[in-house]
């Protein structure tokens, strides 16, 4: 904004002007600072300094119709005022002189690392540094290559008109570089963003209401064939390339928003769904009959980003995830194609922070185990988000173990610095809940104690001898009416956690008895919590969160009962002291496998369960459809069925009960009908990848005949399943194994 | 592709091949013209579903056949949408109000009775009501069976019912006695083997009784696991023998894994491998009670008879919880450390 206050000074600083905005036409600026000047800066600019009109000029025009309103008043001005005519009469030739490679010129200034003027650097430092130094090439991008080079094919295929490319569903946590890389594929592969915006709800009672449901669905329809409307420059910041020379068909939607999340109504998402099949439909349709498309005809594929939350909650609305979105017949569907991202890996992450570090030219340099400690949170924005926290604060006392200043390079002051990451490196860097969560549980499963009373104390009073079993003279140390507090997070999550924790710690000469108490407290506090009773049967409809109404205080009571009869029917049967031993199937990795604690991996069983489901819901459509199909009569003939029945009459279909299905039929069918599509997709179903995985050690197939294991082993394709070693590692939270493609 | 089951359901009262007494009951309440309320329960496989489609035939003739599928959707009143199949010809109508689970009372009382509000609008048809069959009567709710009970009194004239069921057990006591109860015992072995022989023969298959026998001992009497049995057997293996040995489903399988597993070593590390085991059956939406039961009956075969009772005991006693609490796996795994400390105390020699 250095350039408006000049050009307010006086008009007699006309001399200066053309050279000025010679220089403004040659700064290549990025589109990020830009949107953010205009948006401070430009009501004002456009209200009250119509006077000054060569301060619009200067104006970096972020969007059209920004640019054609103020070129208009420039114009109206320069009719009107009829004695300021010389001044901006000038003005205005110097900008139709300007204009039109102005305009061509926009789209083409992008690269932020190309922007190197100063003034062009003093609105970036406003930005902060995710957005500063945001990646600008694919090099930069800390996205594994692989999974850039599955998204860079499809998308090429997209492109190119192959059939069965009408939808690709990005999903990975928050952070992990899913919007990142579709930008920067889009400027490599050079083609166009449609971004669809979740509009303001509109007033019911206003004329012309579309609903927002029918919105989308025009979108969908319509937007490819008028998409060029769509280049307001609002989504500027998702897309820093829009090349306006690229022809119509290079381009894709995105679909960030979902417009199911504005309203929690089924029929909004019942009418997402629908307008998303419709167009899968048609997608295939068009990519199949036309081989011969002609430009401008061909229907751009949609590109759809979810951030799948792994929340710590359990209401089934706030958990995000594909298949609840989409349902099973838009993911089954042989158009979509869904690639999943992963949290990124700490040895990319480092690499990314450091070429962010590297970027600012900060004076205050931060620690590589700084570095080291925010690369494990797999969010890269958070990541840098914390990075420059650490740097920001870098002058202060407070933060002086995260950096070594340039200046105070002695020893002394490092070596502080290191105690300092030692002690708690996890200030800035960690997500809250997830610490609290482990610091919570790790309290509960070592059990720490006492040790034996002093004597000069009051001797407690034993148990009866009738109790003696029960008699824990060590007193624990552990506060469990303040741990409470402490948990980060909901109580049957934390519940959860220590289910999934408690096991190692059994070990013992008495362990079974241990092992049975522990489990028998958990389940005791299972029976008293109160929420989502019924929703996860198998035989409800899943994923419908519904909760009891009118459970509100009740509830809250019988969570925190629910929680100290686990807490502390743990505390109570666990031994002392606790010897965490680590359990076979770990690999010896690193020095304390035995303090590692996992999350409960219920999430990411619930999505495969989700998708167990869908795919079983689909199978049942299926055989109803094509049971049916022989016998179907036309509406017309109702009542002379009779006539002609015998002959057609091939099978009384009837329903069959979900169970039944599930457990006999479609096992059994998958094994008549051996191989070819049908049968793998009802293997999706049916088989089960620890079965295959035995230990060799234990399996006494004594009465389990050797025949029917070689046919079994036979039948199934080799490599298709996840063993049980891998199974049980990817229940371990460890840097390591967040994600599985680490370089 | 039609399976074996499907192929071989016999289509009238007349090819059925066991239980002629019942069939011929069947015929004569179909003759009769005044068709009462049914009740058929008995176990599942016993060909409840293949009786009650014949005796549609019986009344309506073969325009009961012709089938097609409605998805309706019902609204509750909660605003959420309940998809819903239904499979009807023009004479009767079958639905499984279970699918929707809570709901199932909605789905009952706006469906029975926009049924029957409408006559029969056909004719010719042989009678004045229509049927409506509902598949898994005992898995209805209170609610839904209380709202069906006041439906059969008022609609009567223009509606019949069919409820199937496994057992009487669920059902409440007004609708049992509203109905009339029809006990479809399940086939015996041999009835099993005939039937087995007759598919064997009709699709040109080398015949093997002793395998026969085995599969109907196998499938527990359900005949519809035993066609299904065999046809995989004849589909896996070019030559079938007697000796042929019969696959289990997997997760059949994997539960007898487990079962030995549980038996062969008892250890914290042992507990954690099962846990994955029952996950992975979790996961594949096993219903949880069935794993419980199925695993309770693995285990319980290869213990010493002075455990047995103590073990069926506890399995009973966490298949409760199983269907009162929330948390599946915990009860799951509690009763595999139950069921550890018993075997280990009893190995130990001491009392449980």
């Amino acid at each position: 904004m250095q350039n408006n206050h000049q050009a307010r000074l006086p008009n007699d600083l006309f001399a200066h002007e053309p050279s000025r905005n010679l220089i403004g036409l040659d700064e290549t600026k990025p589109r990020w600072p830009s949107s953010e000047a205009v948006a401070t800066g430009s009501p004002g600019s456009a209200s009250e300094d119509m006077d000054d009109s060569e301060d619009l000029i200067e104006d970096d025009y972020d969007s059209y119709d920004e640019l054609f309103t103020q070129h208009f008043t420039n114009d109206d001005i320069s009719l009107l005022e009829g004695v300021g005519a010389t001044s901006t009469t000038r003005s205005t030739q110097s900008q139709q002189v300007q204009k039109p490679p102005k305009r061509f010129l926009l789209p083409s200034k992008s690269s932020p690392k190309t922007g190197s003027s100063n003034s062009l650097k003093s609105n970036k430092e406003d930005l902060p540094w995710t957005q500063r130094f945001f990646p600008t090439n694919l090099e930069e991008l800390a996205v594994h290559k692989r999974k850039v080079r599955d998204v860079e094919q499809w998308l090429n295929d997209a492109l190119a008109g192959r059939p069965q490319r009408g939808m690709l569903v990005l999903k990975g946590p928050a952070g992990s570089g899913k919007s990142t890389t579709v930008t920067l594929l889009a400027h490599k592969l050079r083609f166009n963003i449609l971004e669809w915006k979740s509009p303001a709800p509109p007033e019911y009672a206003a004329k012309g209401y579309v609903s927002l449901g029918a919105q989308f669905d025009d979108f969908l329809s319509r937007g490819h064939s008028f998409g060029s409307l769509d280049l307001d420059g609002t989504n500027g910041s998702q897309s820093p390339t829009r090349d306006l020379t690229l022809p119509n068909e290079r381009r894709i939607i995105l679909i960030e928003e979902f417009p199911t999340l504005t309203g929690r109504n089924s029929s909004i998402l019942a009418a997402f769904r629908v307008s998303l099949l419709r167009r899968l439909v048609v997608h295939a349709s068009h990519t199949t009959q036309s081989r011969d498309r002609e430009a401008g005809a061909k229907i751009p594929p949609i590109i759809m980003v979810v951030s799948e939350t792994l929340s710590n909650t359990d209401s089934s609305f706030d958990n995000l995830t594909v298949h609840r979105l989409l349902g099973r017949e838009i993911c089954n569907h042989p158009s979509t194609r869904i690639i999943e991202f992963n949290s990124i890996a700490p040895t990319i992450m480092y690499k990314a922070l450091d070429l962010v570090v590297k970027k600012s030219a900060h004076d205050a340099k931060p620690l590589a185990s700084t570095l080291e400690g925010l690369s494990r949170t797999g969010d890269i924005r958070n990541a840098v988000a914390s990075l420059e926290f650490v740097c920001l604060g870098a002058g202060s006392q407070r933060y002086q173990g995260y950096w070594t200043s340039k200046t105070k390079n002695s020893s002394r002051v490092r070596k502080a610095a290191q105690m300092a990451i030692n002690g708690e490196p996890e200030m800035v860097s960690q997500r809250e809940s997830s610490l609290g969560l482990f610091h919570a549980v790790g309290k509960i499963v070592h059990n720490k104690r006492n040790e034996r009373p002093d004597i000069k104390q009051l001797p407690l009073p034993s148990a009866p001898n009738h109790l003696r079993h029960r008699n824990r003279p060590d007193i624990s140390q552990v506060n469990v009416n303040g741990l409470l507090e402490e948990i980060g997070t909901d109580v049957q999550s934390f519940i959860s956690a220590l289910h999934e924790n408690y096991v190692a710690s059994c070990n013992g000469p008495s362990f079974t008895e241990t092992l049975e108490n522990c489990i028998g407290a958990l389940s005791d506090s299972d029976l008293l919590c109160t929420d989502w009773k019924g929703v996860n049967r198998s035989q409800a409809g899943f994923g419908v969160g519904f909760l009891k109404p009118g459970a509100g205080v009740d509830s809250l009571r019988q969570e925190e009962l629910s929680y100290h009869v686990a807490a502390r029917g743990l505390l109570f049967s666990l031994p002392f002291p606790v010897n965490r031993q680590s359990h076979p199937t770990d690999k010896p990795r690193g020095g304390s496998i035995s303090q590692k604690l996992s999350f409960p991996p219920v999430y990411r069983l619930q999505r495969h369960m989700e998708e167990v489901q869908g795919a079983l819901d689909q199978c049942i459509d299926t055989l109803l459809a094509s049971s049916v199909r022989p016998t179907a009569v036309p509406m017309g003939c109702l009542g002379r069925a009779d006539d002609r029945s015998e002959e057609n009459a091939s099978t009384a279909m009837t329903v069959l009960s979900r169970n039944d299905l599930l457990l006999y039929q479609l096992p059994f069918m998958s094994m008549i009908l051996r191989d070819g599509a049908k049968a793998e997709s009802l293997g999706r179903i049916t088989a089960l990848p620890t079965l295959q995985d035995r230990n060799p050690g234990f399996s006494s197939q004594a009465d389990q005949s050797p025949t029917w294991e070689s046919i079994s082993r036979s039948k199934r394709a080799p490599g298709a399943h996840l063993g049980l070693g891998a199974q049980d590692e990817q229940l371990i939270l460890s840097d390591d194994d967040i994600v599985d493609d680490s370089p | 592709m039609a399976l074996l089951v499907d192929k071989l359901r016999p289509k009238s009262l007349d090819t059925l091949s066991y239980h002629h007494e019942l069939s011929d009951r069947l015929r004569s309440l179909a003759q009769s013209g005044d068709f009462p309320h049914l009740l058929m329960y008995g176990p599942s496989g016993a060909g409840k579903k293949t009786r009650t489609i014949a005796t549609l035939k019986e009344l309506y003739g073969p325009g009961v056949e012709r089938i097609k599928i409605d998805n309706r959707v019902f609204q509750t009143s909660s605003n959420r949408k309940l998809e819903f199949n239904i499979v009807s010809s023009v004479y009767h109508l079958e639905i499984t109000p279970s699918d929707v689970g809570n709901y199932d009372r909605v789905v009952v009382q706006e469906l029975l009775k926009e049924i029957a509000q409408t006559q029969q609008v056909d004719l010719s048809a042989k009678q004045r009501f229509k049927v409506v069959v509902i598949n898994e009567a005992d898995h209805l709710s209170r609610d839904a069976q209380a709202a069906l009970r006041r439906t059969m009194e008022k609609y009567s004239p223009n509606l019949r019912l069919i409820l199937l069921a496994n057992s009487t057990s669920n059902i409440i006591a007004p609708i049992r006695s509203r109905t009339l109860l029809v006990r479809v015992a399940a086939p015996s072995e041999e009835d099993i083997c005939a039937v087995l022989g007759n598919a064997a023969k009709r699709e040109g298959w080398t015949e093997a009784p002793v395998l026969n026998k085995r599969i109907a001992k196998e499938s527990g009497r359900n005949l519809r696991r035993a066609l299904l049995m065999f046809e995989a057997i004849y589909a896996q293996s070019e030559k079938v023998s007697d000796k042929t040995p019969i696959p289990p489903p997997d997760w059949e399988a994997l539960i007898s894994l487990v079962a030995e597993e549980i038996l062969a070593e008892r250890s914290p590390a042992r507990l954690l491998q099962v846990r994955a085991r029952l996950y992975d059956l979790l996961t594949h939406c096993i219903p949880p009670t069935t794993i419980l039961k199925t695993l309770t009956f693995k285990l319980i075969a290869k213990v010493d008879d002075t455990l047995k009772p103590e073990v069926i005991k506890w399995s009973a006693f966490y298949e409760h919880r199983i269907t009162q609490g929330s948390k599946v796996i915990f009860h799951l795994e509690a009763f595999v450390a139950k069921f550890m400390r018993i075997y280990e105390s009893y190995l130990m020699g001491m009392d449980f």
